[in-house]
Protein backbone atom coordinates (compact mmCIF):
# COMPACT_ATOMS: atom_id res chain seq x y z
CA UNK A 1 0.00 0.00 0.00
CA UNK A 2 1.01 3.31 -0.63
CA UNK A 3 1.24 6.46 1.87
CA UNK A 4 -1.34 8.40 -0.23
CA UNK A 5 -3.86 5.26 -0.26
CA UNK A 6 -3.44 4.60 3.25
CA UNK A 7 -4.03 8.83 3.65
CA UNK A 8 -6.91 8.45 1.38
CA UNK A 9 -8.65 5.50 3.42
CA UNK A 10 -8.01 7.19 6.81
CA UNK A 11 -9.21 10.28 5.58
CA UNK A 12 -12.96 8.43 4.36
CA UNK A 13 -12.30 6.22 7.85
CA UNK A 14 -12.40 9.93 9.46
CA UNK A 15 -15.41 11.21 8.21
CA UNK A 16 -17.16 8.05 8.02
CA UNK A 17 -19.33 7.63 11.72
CA UNK A 18 -19.34 11.93 11.44
CA UNK A 19 -21.78 11.03 8.40
CA UNK A 20 -23.92 8.53 9.91
CA UNK A 21 -24.76 11.10 13.04
CA UNK A 22 -25.35 13.58 10.20
CA UNK A 23 -26.12 14.03 7.18
CA UNK A 24 -25.60 9.78 6.38
CA UNK A 25 -24.96 10.32 2.63
CA UNK A 26 -21.90 8.88 1.48
CA UNK A 27 -19.36 7.36 3.65
CA UNK A 28 -21.86 6.34 6.55
CA UNK A 29 -23.37 3.43 3.60
CA UNK A 30 -21.14 0.15 3.64
CA UNK A 31 -21.43 -0.52 -0.13
CA UNK A 32 -20.43 3.33 -1.00
CA UNK A 33 -17.61 2.72 1.25
CA UNK A 34 -16.64 -0.51 -0.23
CA UNK A 35 -16.59 1.24 -3.67
CA UNK A 36 -14.60 4.03 -2.64
CA UNK A 37 -11.92 2.01 -0.76
CA UNK A 38 -11.85 -0.33 -4.50
CA UNK A 39 -11.19 2.82 -6.55
CA UNK A 40 -8.25 3.53 -4.36
CA UNK A 41 -7.11 0.39 -4.49
CA UNK A 42 -7.12 0.63 -7.94
CA UNK A 43 -10.65 -2.47 -8.04
CA UNK A 44 -13.99 -0.64 -7.70
CA UNK A 45 -16.07 -3.81 -8.41
CA UNK A 46 -13.76 -6.23 -5.81
CA UNK A 47 -14.91 -3.04 -3.34
CA UNK A 48 -18.45 -3.22 -4.53
CA UNK A 49 -18.69 -6.78 -3.73
CA UNK A 50 -17.03 -6.37 -0.27
CA UNK A 51 -19.27 -3.61 0.43
CA UNK A 52 -22.26 -5.79 -0.30
CA UNK A 53 -21.04 -8.69 0.98
CA UNK A 54 -20.23 -6.96 4.76
CA UNK A 55 -23.73 -4.37 3.94
CA UNK A 56 -25.59 -8.16 4.07
CA UNK A 57 -24.25 -8.31 7.77
CA UNK A 58 -25.38 -4.88 8.27
CA UNK A 59 -29.22 -4.83 6.45
CA UNK A 60 -31.70 -4.37 9.70
CA UNK A 61 -29.25 -3.26 12.37
CA UNK A 62 -29.58 0.53 12.98
CA UNK A 63 -28.58 2.83 15.90
CA UNK A 64 -32.29 2.55 17.26
CA UNK A 65 -32.52 4.77 20.20
CA UNK A 66 -29.30 4.76 20.37
CA UNK A 67 -27.79 0.87 20.25
CA UNK A 68 -24.41 0.05 19.68
CA UNK A 69 -24.29 -1.59 16.48
CA UNK A 70 -20.92 -2.67 14.80
CA UNK A 71 -19.32 -0.56 11.89
CA UNK A 72 -19.35 -2.84 9.11
CA UNK A 73 -17.99 0.50 7.06
CA UNK A 74 -14.82 0.19 8.83
CA UNK A 75 -14.56 -3.37 8.20
CA UNK A 76 -15.32 -2.80 4.67
CA UNK A 77 -12.02 -0.40 4.35
CA UNK A 78 -9.72 -2.61 5.82
CA UNK A 79 -10.86 -5.68 4.02
CA UNK A 80 -10.89 -4.13 1.21
CA UNK A 81 -7.57 -2.94 1.98
CA UNK A 82 -5.61 -6.51 3.15
CA UNK A 83 -7.47 -8.59 0.68
CA UNK A 84 -4.76 -8.04 -1.93
CA UNK A 85 -6.62 -7.08 -4.69
CA UNK A 86 -8.11 -10.93 -5.40
CA UNK A 87 -11.73 -11.89 -5.41
CA UNK A 88 -10.56 -15.26 -3.53
CA UNK A 89 -9.42 -13.89 -0.51
CA UNK A 90 -12.24 -11.97 0.43
CA UNK A 91 -13.76 -14.53 2.54
CA UNK A 92 -10.78 -14.98 4.89
CA UNK A 93 -9.65 -11.85 4.88
CA UNK A 94 -13.42 -11.01 6.30
CA UNK A 95 -13.61 -13.94 8.84
CA UNK A 96 -10.31 -13.26 10.11
CA UNK A 97 -10.12 -9.54 9.95
CA UNK A 98 -13.23 -7.64 9.06
CA UNK A 99 -15.25 -9.40 11.83
CA UNK A 100 -13.05 -9.35 14.25
CA UNK A 101 -12.37 -5.18 14.14
CA UNK A 102 -16.44 -4.96 13.22
CA UNK A 103 -17.38 -6.47 16.78
CA UNK A 104 -14.67 -4.21 18.02
CA UNK A 105 -16.20 -0.96 16.92
CA UNK A 106 -19.50 -2.22 18.70
CA UNK A 107 -17.18 -1.18 21.93
CA UNK A 108 -15.43 1.49 20.18
CA UNK A 109 -18.77 3.00 19.78
CA UNK A 110 -20.50 2.86 23.52
CA UNK A 111 -16.85 4.94 24.05
CA UNK A 112 -17.48 7.65 21.97
CA UNK A 113 -21.26 8.02 23.50
CA UNK A 114 -19.48 8.18 26.80
CA UNK A 115 -17.25 10.57 26.34
CA UNK A 116 -19.92 12.62 24.37
CA UNK A 117 -21.00 12.96 27.97
CA UNK A 118 -18.50 15.22 28.46
CA UNK A 119 -19.79 17.94 25.12
CA UNK A 120 -22.80 17.78 26.78
CA UNK A 121 -22.34 19.43 30.24
CA UNK A 122 -20.27 21.67 28.35
CA UNK A 123 -23.13 22.75 26.18
CA UNK A 124 -25.13 22.68 29.36
CA UNK A 125 -23.10 25.15 31.20
CA UNK A 126 -23.32 27.60 28.37
CA UNK A 127 -26.71 27.37 28.06
CA UNK A 128 -27.50 30.49 30.14
CA UNK A 129 -25.40 32.37 28.43
CA UNK A 130 -27.24 32.37 24.78
CA UNK A 131 -24.16 32.81 23.47
CA UNK A 132 -24.75 30.07 20.13
CA UNK A 133 -21.40 30.96 18.72
CA UNK A 134 -19.66 29.28 21.73
CA UNK A 135 -22.30 26.58 22.05
CA UNK A 136 -21.34 25.81 17.91
CA UNK A 137 -17.77 25.82 18.75
CA UNK A 138 -17.66 23.00 21.74
CA UNK A 139 -21.05 21.18 19.98
CA UNK A 140 -18.68 20.56 16.77
CA UNK A 141 -16.36 18.77 19.17
CA UNK A 142 -18.09 16.09 18.80
CA UNK A 143 -16.82 15.72 15.33
CA UNK A 144 -13.78 14.49 17.18
CA UNK A 145 -15.76 11.69 19.11
CA UNK A 146 -16.75 9.85 16.07
CA UNK A 147 -13.60 10.52 13.77
CA UNK A 148 -11.14 9.02 16.24
CA UNK A 149 -13.05 5.80 17.35
CA UNK A 150 -13.58 5.10 13.82
CA UNK A 151 -10.22 6.38 12.54
CA UNK A 152 -7.93 4.20 15.11
CA UNK A 153 -9.09 0.16 14.11
CA UNK A 154 -8.41 1.79 10.50
CA UNK A 155 -4.72 3.12 11.22
CA UNK A 156 -3.52 0.34 12.85
CA UNK A 157 -4.72 -2.42 10.35
CA UNK A 158 -3.70 -0.37 7.24
CA UNK A 159 -0.21 0.19 8.78
CA UNK A 160 0.38 -3.34 9.70
CA UNK A 161 -1.01 -4.18 6.31
CA UNK A 162 -1.56 -7.29 4.12
CA UNK A 163 0.67 -9.14 6.12
CA UNK A 164 -1.74 -9.24 9.05
CA UNK A 165 -3.87 -11.73 7.23
CA UNK A 166 -0.93 -13.60 6.85
CA UNK A 167 0.09 -13.84 10.26
CA UNK A 168 -3.39 -14.95 11.69
CA UNK A 169 -3.81 -17.53 8.54
CA UNK A 170 -0.66 -19.23 9.91
CA UNK A 171 -1.47 -18.62 13.78
CA UNK A 172 -4.91 -19.85 13.54
CA UNK A 173 -6.17 -23.78 13.36
CA UNK A 174 -8.52 -24.50 10.37
CA UNK A 175 -11.23 -25.07 12.89
CA UNK A 176 -11.21 -21.15 14.16
CA UNK A 177 -10.77 -19.99 11.27
CA UNK A 178 -13.61 -22.06 9.40
CA UNK A 179 -15.47 -21.16 12.94
CA UNK A 180 -15.23 -17.65 11.56
CA UNK A 181 -16.11 -17.86 8.04
CA UNK A 182 -19.48 -20.16 9.26
CA UNK A 183 -20.29 -17.20 11.75
CA UNK A 184 -19.74 -15.00 8.78
CA UNK A 185 -22.41 -16.49 6.61
CA UNK A 186 -25.05 -16.58 9.50
CA UNK A 187 -24.11 -12.95 10.37
CA UNK A 188 -27.42 -11.37 8.01
CA UNK A 189 -29.57 -13.01 10.28
CA UNK A 190 -28.55 -11.08 13.22
CA UNK A 191 -29.92 -7.76 11.64
CA UNK A 192 -33.18 -9.61 10.16
CA UNK A 193 -34.00 -11.31 14.09
CA UNK A 194 -33.65 -7.57 15.43
CA UNK A 195 -35.33 -5.84 12.82
CA UNK A 196 -38.15 -8.02 12.93
CA UNK A 197 -38.02 -7.26 17.23
CA UNK A 198 -39.01 -3.74 16.10
CA UNK A 199 -41.25 -4.68 13.45
CA UNK A 200 -45.20 -6.11 14.75
CA UNK A 201 -44.26 -9.57 14.08
CA UNK A 202 -47.07 -10.70 16.01
CA UNK A 203 -49.81 -11.48 13.97
CA UNK A 204 -47.77 -10.83 10.82
CA UNK A 205 -46.00 -14.62 10.97
CA UNK A 206 -47.77 -15.47 8.12
CA UNK A 207 -46.11 -12.36 5.68
CA UNK A 208 -42.40 -13.73 6.91
CA UNK A 209 -43.31 -17.72 5.76
CA UNK A 210 -44.62 -16.50 2.60
CA UNK A 211 -41.12 -14.45 2.19
CA UNK A 212 -38.91 -17.28 3.15
CA UNK A 213 -40.91 -19.95 1.00
CA UNK A 214 -40.63 -17.86 -2.11
CA UNK A 215 -37.16 -18.01 -1.79
CA UNK A 216 -36.13 -21.23 -0.52
CA UNK A 217 -39.05 -23.13 -2.97
CA UNK A 218 -38.91 -21.21 -5.56
CA UNK A 219 -35.66 -19.37 -5.66
CA UNK A 220 -37.55 -15.90 -6.14
CA UNK A 221 -35.26 -13.17 -6.20
CA UNK A 222 -36.05 -10.36 -3.53
CA UNK A 223 -36.94 -7.74 -6.15
CA UNK A 224 -39.85 -10.43 -6.53
CA UNK A 225 -40.42 -10.87 -3.87
CA UNK A 226 -40.36 -7.18 -2.21
CA UNK A 227 -42.91 -6.60 -5.63
CA UNK A 228 -45.77 -9.35 -3.83
CA UNK A 229 -45.03 -7.79 -0.44
CA UNK A 230 -46.41 -4.58 -1.88
CA UNK A 231 -49.50 -6.21 -3.71
CA UNK A 232 -49.98 -7.93 -0.18
CA UNK A 233 -49.68 -4.73 1.97
CA UNK A 234 -51.88 -2.53 -0.89
CA UNK A 235 -54.54 -5.17 -0.41
CA UNK A 236 -54.46 -5.07 3.56
CA UNK A 237 -54.02 -1.03 3.32
CA UNK A 238 -57.08 -0.57 1.37
CA UNK A 239 -59.01 -3.45 3.34
CA UNK A 240 -57.85 -1.82 6.46
CA UNK A 241 -59.44 1.84 5.05
CA UNK A 242 -62.20 0.75 3.90
CA UNK A 243 -62.80 -0.42 7.59
CA UNK A 244 -62.42 2.57 8.80
CA UNK A 245 -64.35 4.15 6.72
CA UNK A 246 -67.13 2.22 7.13
CA UNK A 247 -66.53 2.28 11.86
CA UNK A 248 -66.18 6.32 10.93
CA UNK A 249 -69.76 6.44 8.93
CA UNK A 250 -71.42 4.06 11.44
CA UNK A 251 -69.74 5.10 14.70
CA UNK A 252 -70.10 9.03 13.65
CA UNK A 253 -66.33 9.70 13.35
CA UNK A 254 -65.66 8.10 16.71
CA UNK A 255 -61.83 7.98 16.98
CA UNK A 256 -60.90 4.40 17.87
CA UNK A 257 -56.79 3.71 18.20
CA UNK B 1 -55.52 34.45 13.78
CA UNK B 2 -52.96 32.14 13.30
CA UNK B 3 -52.97 32.38 9.58
CA UNK B 4 -52.11 35.91 9.92
CA UNK B 5 -49.19 34.94 12.57
CA UNK B 6 -48.16 32.26 10.72
CA UNK B 7 -46.17 34.07 7.45
CA UNK B 8 -42.87 35.01 9.39
CA UNK B 9 -41.05 31.76 8.13
CA UNK B 10 -40.93 31.11 4.82
CA UNK B 11 -40.17 27.71 2.65
CA UNK B 12 -36.64 29.01 2.44
CA UNK B 13 -36.44 29.03 6.41
CA UNK B 14 -37.78 25.69 7.33
CA UNK B 15 -35.30 24.28 4.61
CA UNK B 16 -32.55 25.78 6.44
CA UNK B 17 -33.72 24.67 9.82
CA UNK B 18 -34.82 20.84 8.71
CA UNK B 19 -30.99 20.78 6.89
CA UNK B 20 -29.76 22.15 10.28
CA UNK B 21 -30.89 19.14 11.84
CA UNK B 22 -29.40 16.93 8.87
CA UNK B 23 -26.26 18.82 9.47
CA UNK B 24 -25.44 18.27 13.53
CA UNK B 25 -28.29 15.88 14.55
CA UNK B 26 -26.45 13.65 16.24
CA UNK B 27 -22.70 14.82 16.77
CA UNK B 28 -23.21 14.97 20.97
CA UNK B 29 -25.32 12.13 21.48
CA UNK B 30 -24.96 10.90 24.54
CA UNK B 31 -26.60 8.60 27.56
CA UNK B 32 -27.66 11.43 29.51
CA UNK B 33 -29.66 13.32 26.95
CA UNK B 34 -29.20 12.06 23.84
CA UNK B 35 -30.19 14.62 21.32
CA UNK B 36 -30.52 17.51 23.57
CA UNK B 37 -27.84 19.51 22.78
CA UNK B 38 -28.59 18.82 19.07
CA UNK B 39 -32.18 19.98 19.01
CA UNK B 40 -30.81 23.01 21.21
CA UNK B 41 -28.16 24.46 18.43
CA UNK B 42 -30.47 23.40 15.49
CA UNK B 43 -33.63 25.14 16.66
CA UNK B 44 -31.43 28.29 18.37
CA UNK B 45 -30.98 30.23 15.06
CA UNK B 46 -34.82 30.61 15.18
CA UNK B 47 -35.48 31.55 18.58
CA UNK B 48 -32.76 34.05 18.23
CA UNK B 49 -34.74 35.51 15.69
CA UNK B 50 -38.71 34.83 17.23
CA UNK B 51 -36.82 36.59 20.72
CA UNK B 52 -34.73 38.96 18.98
CA UNK B 53 -36.27 41.89 21.56
CA UNK B 54 -36.60 39.86 24.50
CA UNK B 55 -33.38 39.13 26.12
CA UNK B 56 -34.66 36.86 29.33
CA UNK B 57 -37.34 35.38 26.85
CA UNK B 58 -34.67 33.76 24.71
CA UNK B 59 -32.96 32.34 27.95
CA UNK B 60 -35.69 30.94 28.65
CA UNK B 61 -36.56 29.71 25.61
CA UNK B 62 -32.61 28.19 25.45
CA UNK B 63 -33.24 26.59 28.53
CA UNK B 64 -36.73 24.87 27.61
CA UNK B 65 -35.25 23.20 24.44
CA UNK B 66 -32.03 22.01 25.60
CA UNK B 67 -34.15 19.33 27.69
CA UNK B 68 -33.59 15.20 26.91
CA UNK B 69 -34.41 14.58 23.52
CA UNK B 70 -34.09 11.77 21.00
CA UNK B 71 -36.19 10.90 17.98
CA UNK B 72 -35.91 9.20 14.53
CA UNK B 73 -34.30 11.45 12.00
CA UNK B 74 -37.12 12.28 9.24
CA UNK B 75 -40.47 12.69 11.87
CA UNK B 76 -38.58 14.64 14.02
CA UNK B 77 -38.86 16.85 11.54
CA UNK B 78 -42.38 17.58 12.13
CA UNK B 79 -41.50 17.86 16.13
CA UNK B 80 -39.04 21.14 14.73
CA UNK B 81 -41.83 22.69 12.63
CA UNK B 82 -44.99 22.49 15.30
CA UNK B 83 -42.24 23.84 17.34
CA UNK B 84 -41.71 26.51 15.69
CA UNK B 85 -45.68 27.32 14.80
CA UNK B 86 -46.39 27.18 18.57
CA UNK B 87 -43.81 29.90 19.58
CA UNK B 88 -44.32 32.13 16.61
CA UNK B 89 -47.88 31.89 17.54
CA UNK B 90 -47.72 32.31 21.21
CA UNK B 91 -44.09 33.36 22.27
CA UNK B 92 -42.38 32.56 25.60
CA UNK B 93 -46.24 31.40 26.83
CA UNK B 94 -45.66 28.70 24.43
CA UNK B 95 -42.71 27.23 25.61
CA UNK B 96 -44.62 24.91 28.02
CA UNK B 97 -46.18 23.61 25.26
CA UNK B 98 -43.30 22.90 22.81
CA UNK B 99 -41.79 21.01 26.05
CA UNK B 100 -45.12 19.39 26.11
CA UNK B 101 -45.14 18.84 22.41
CA UNK B 102 -41.41 17.18 22.15
CA UNK B 103 -41.76 14.64 24.86
CA UNK B 104 -45.11 13.17 24.04
CA UNK B 105 -44.21 13.12 19.99
CA UNK B 106 -40.52 11.76 19.83
CA UNK B 107 -41.59 8.16 21.52
CA UNK B 108 -44.51 7.51 19.01
CA UNK B 109 -42.50 9.25 16.06
CA UNK B 110 -39.42 7.34 16.99
CA UNK B 111 -41.29 4.12 17.06
CA UNK B 112 -43.45 4.86 13.33
CA UNK B 113 -39.98 6.27 12.09
CA UNK B 114 -37.98 3.49 12.95
CA UNK B 115 -40.05 1.10 11.34
CA UNK B 116 -40.77 2.72 8.53
CA UNK B 117 -37.94 4.77 7.45
CA UNK B 118 -34.87 2.31 9.15
CA UNK B 119 -36.49 -0.90 9.34
CA UNK B 120 -39.01 -0.86 5.85
CA UNK B 121 -37.42 1.19 3.50
CA UNK B 122 -34.08 0.68 4.91
CA UNK B 123 -34.18 -2.96 4.20
CA UNK B 124 -36.36 -2.38 0.62
CA UNK B 125 -33.42 -0.95 -0.77
CA UNK B 126 -30.59 -2.15 1.04
CA UNK B 127 -30.95 -5.92 0.19
CA UNK B 128 -31.45 -4.63 -3.73
CA UNK B 129 -28.31 -2.94 -3.61
CA UNK B 130 -26.76 -6.04 -2.00
CA UNK B 131 -27.97 -8.48 -4.38
CA UNK B 132 -27.04 -6.80 -6.67
CA UNK B 133 -23.53 -5.19 -5.90
CA UNK B 134 -22.47 -9.36 -5.15
CA UNK B 135 -23.12 -9.54 -8.79
CA UNK B 136 -20.91 -7.00 -9.17
CA UNK B 137 -23.44 -4.53 -10.45
CA UNK B 138 -23.78 -0.94 -9.55
CA UNK B 139 -27.59 -0.40 -10.26
CA UNK B 140 -28.92 -0.81 -6.70
CA UNK B 141 -26.42 1.21 -5.29
CA UNK B 142 -27.13 3.72 -7.54
CA UNK B 143 -30.73 3.82 -6.77
CA UNK B 144 -30.44 3.45 -2.48
CA UNK B 145 -27.73 6.59 -3.34
CA UNK B 146 -31.03 8.59 -4.98
CA UNK B 147 -33.20 7.66 -1.56
CA UNK B 148 -30.15 8.78 0.26
CA UNK B 149 -30.26 12.22 -1.03
CA UNK B 150 -33.96 12.26 -1.52
CA UNK B 151 -34.56 12.46 2.66
CA UNK B 152 -32.15 15.69 3.42
CA UNK B 153 -33.45 17.28 0.59
CA UNK B 154 -36.83 16.95 -0.66
CA UNK B 155 -38.44 14.77 2.44
CA UNK B 156 -37.30 16.63 5.93
CA UNK B 157 -38.24 19.91 4.47
CA UNK B 158 -41.21 19.02 3.81
CA UNK B 159 -42.06 17.02 6.79
CA UNK B 160 -40.64 20.18 8.55
CA UNK B 161 -43.34 22.15 6.66
CA UNK B 162 -46.01 20.08 7.22
CA UNK B 163 -45.46 20.45 10.67
CA UNK B 164 -45.22 24.25 10.54
CA UNK B 165 -48.02 24.75 8.82
CA UNK B 166 -50.66 22.15 10.31
CA UNK B 167 -49.62 22.55 13.81
CA UNK B 168 -50.22 20.86 16.86
CA UNK B 169 -54.14 19.93 15.10
CA UNK B 170 -51.69 17.60 12.70
CA UNK B 171 -51.16 15.12 15.51
CA UNK B 172 -54.45 13.67 15.56
CA UNK B 173 -54.88 13.40 11.69
CA UNK B 174 -51.32 12.47 11.37
CA UNK B 175 -51.03 9.83 13.50
CA UNK B 176 -53.94 8.15 12.36
CA UNK B 177 -52.61 7.71 8.50
CA UNK B 178 -48.84 7.23 9.62
CA UNK B 179 -50.06 3.81 11.43
CA UNK B 180 -51.92 2.39 8.89
CA UNK B 181 -48.75 3.40 6.32
CA UNK B 182 -46.50 1.58 9.09
CA UNK B 183 -48.68 -1.18 9.31
CA UNK B 184 -48.98 -1.95 5.53
CA UNK B 185 -45.46 -1.03 5.45
CA UNK B 186 -44.79 -3.69 8.04
CA UNK B 187 -46.11 -6.20 6.23
CA UNK B 188 -43.81 -5.57 3.01
CA UNK B 189 -40.57 -5.49 5.08
CA UNK B 190 -41.45 -8.71 6.88
CA UNK B 191 -42.22 -10.58 3.74
CA UNK B 192 -38.81 -9.22 2.05
CA UNK B 193 -37.30 -10.28 5.76
CA UNK B 194 -38.19 -13.61 5.29
CA UNK B 195 -36.85 -14.24 1.47
CA UNK B 196 -33.70 -12.34 2.80
CA UNK B 197 -33.12 -15.39 5.48
CA UNK B 198 -33.67 -17.93 2.57
CA UNK B 199 -31.35 -16.33 0.30
CA UNK B 200 -28.43 -14.58 2.62
CA UNK B 201 -28.48 -16.62 5.43
CA UNK B 202 -25.87 -19.64 4.74
CA UNK B 203 -26.05 -22.32 6.93
CA UNK B 204 -24.07 -25.66 5.84
CA UNK B 205 -24.14 -28.85 8.55
CA UNK B 206 -21.13 -31.36 8.05
CA UNK B 207 -21.05 -35.49 8.57
CA UNK B 208 -21.27 -37.01 11.41
CA UNK B 209 -19.78 -40.31 12.59
CA UNK B 210 -22.60 -42.20 14.68
CA UNK B 211 -21.08 -45.78 15.69
CA UNK B 212 -19.05 -46.31 12.87
CA UNK B 213 -21.56 -45.20 10.33
CA UNK B 214 -21.05 -41.65 8.09
CA UNK B 215 -24.09 -39.61 8.32
CA UNK B 216 -24.51 -36.41 6.53
CA UNK B 217 -26.74 -33.97 8.41
CA UNK B 218 -27.19 -31.83 5.37
CA UNK B 219 -27.88 -33.98 2.45
CA UNK B 220 -29.51 -37.26 4.40
CA UNK B 221 -31.52 -35.15 6.73
CA UNK B 222 -32.48 -31.69 6.51
CA UNK B 223 -32.65 -31.28 2.63
CA UNK B 224 -35.16 -33.62 2.79
CA UNK B 225 -36.86 -31.78 5.12
CA UNK B 226 -37.07 -28.28 3.86
CA UNK B 227 -34.54 -26.28 1.45
CA UNK B 228 -32.92 -23.56 3.72
CA UNK B 229 -33.47 -25.16 6.67
CA UNK B 230 -30.88 -24.55 8.92
CA UNK B 231 -30.93 -20.44 7.65
CA UNK B 232 -34.99 -20.60 9.55
CA UNK B 233 -33.32 -21.97 12.74
CA UNK B 234 -30.64 -19.88 13.08
CA UNK B 235 -33.46 -16.93 12.61
CA UNK B 236 -35.59 -18.57 15.21
CA UNK B 237 -32.46 -19.51 17.57
CA UNK B 238 -31.38 -16.15 17.39
CA UNK B 239 -34.64 -14.37 17.42
CA UNK B 240 -35.46 -16.77 20.89
CA UNK B 241 -32.04 -15.27 22.04
CA UNK B 242 -32.73 -11.48 21.68
CA UNK B 243 -35.98 -12.11 23.99
CA UNK B 244 -34.31 -14.23 26.81
CA UNK B 245 -31.05 -11.50 26.89
CA UNK B 246 -31.98 -8.31 25.72
CA UNK B 247 -31.62 -6.62 22.32
CA UNK B 248 -28.06 -6.14 22.07
CA UNK B 249 -26.37 -6.79 18.85
CA UNK B 250 -23.51 -6.99 20.52
CA UNK B 251 -23.67 -9.85 22.25
CA UNK B 252 -25.86 -11.45 19.62
CA UNK B 253 -22.94 -11.34 17.72
CA UNK B 254 -20.37 -12.51 19.95
CA UNK B 255 -22.53 -15.54 20.54
CA UNK B 256 -23.20 -16.25 16.91
CA UNK B 257 -19.12 -16.50 16.84
CA UNK B 258 -18.51 -19.05 20.14
CA UNK B 259 -21.59 -20.76 18.84
CA UNK B 260 -20.17 -20.91 14.89
CA UNK B 261 -16.40 -21.73 16.40
CA UNK B 262 -17.57 -24.48 18.33
CA UNK B 263 -19.99 -25.96 15.81
CA UNK B 264 -16.82 -26.02 13.22
CA UNK B 265 -14.31 -27.74 16.00
CA UNK B 266 -17.18 -30.45 16.22
CA UNK B 267 -17.81 -30.38 12.49
CA UNK B 268 -21.23 -30.28 12.71
CA UNK B 269 -20.97 -27.31 10.40
CA UNK B 270 -19.13 -26.82 7.76
CA UNK B 271 -17.99 -23.82 5.34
Amino acid sequence: MTPVQIILLCLWAAVLQVDVMTVALLPSNTIITGIFAGIVMGNPTLGLIVGATLQSYALGLNYFGGASIPNYQVAAIIVVALCGGSLDNVASTIALVGIPVAALTVQLDVLGRIINSYWQHKVDALVPTGDLSRIMKVYLCGIFTWSLTRLAPVLICLLIGPSLVDTLNAIMPVWLSNGLKIASNIFPVIGFTILLKYMPLKGNYQYLIIGFVLSAYFGASTIAVATIGLAIALFVYNLENNNTQISADSEGGNYDE
Amino acid sequence: MSNEVSKKFSDKDLFKLSFRWTLFRSLVWNYEKMQAAGYLVVVAPTLDKLYKDDENARLHAYEVESQFFNCETNLANIIFGMDVAVQEELGEAGLDMVQAVKTSLMGPFSGIGDTLFSSVIAVIFGSIAVTTGLEGNYVGTIIWFAWLVFMPFVLRPWLCKLGYQQGLKLTTTLSDQLSKLTKAGSILGITVIGSMIATMVKVNFGTINLMGIEFNLQTQLLDAIMPKIGSALAGVICYWFLGKFGMKSGRLIFAVMVVSILLSYFGILVV
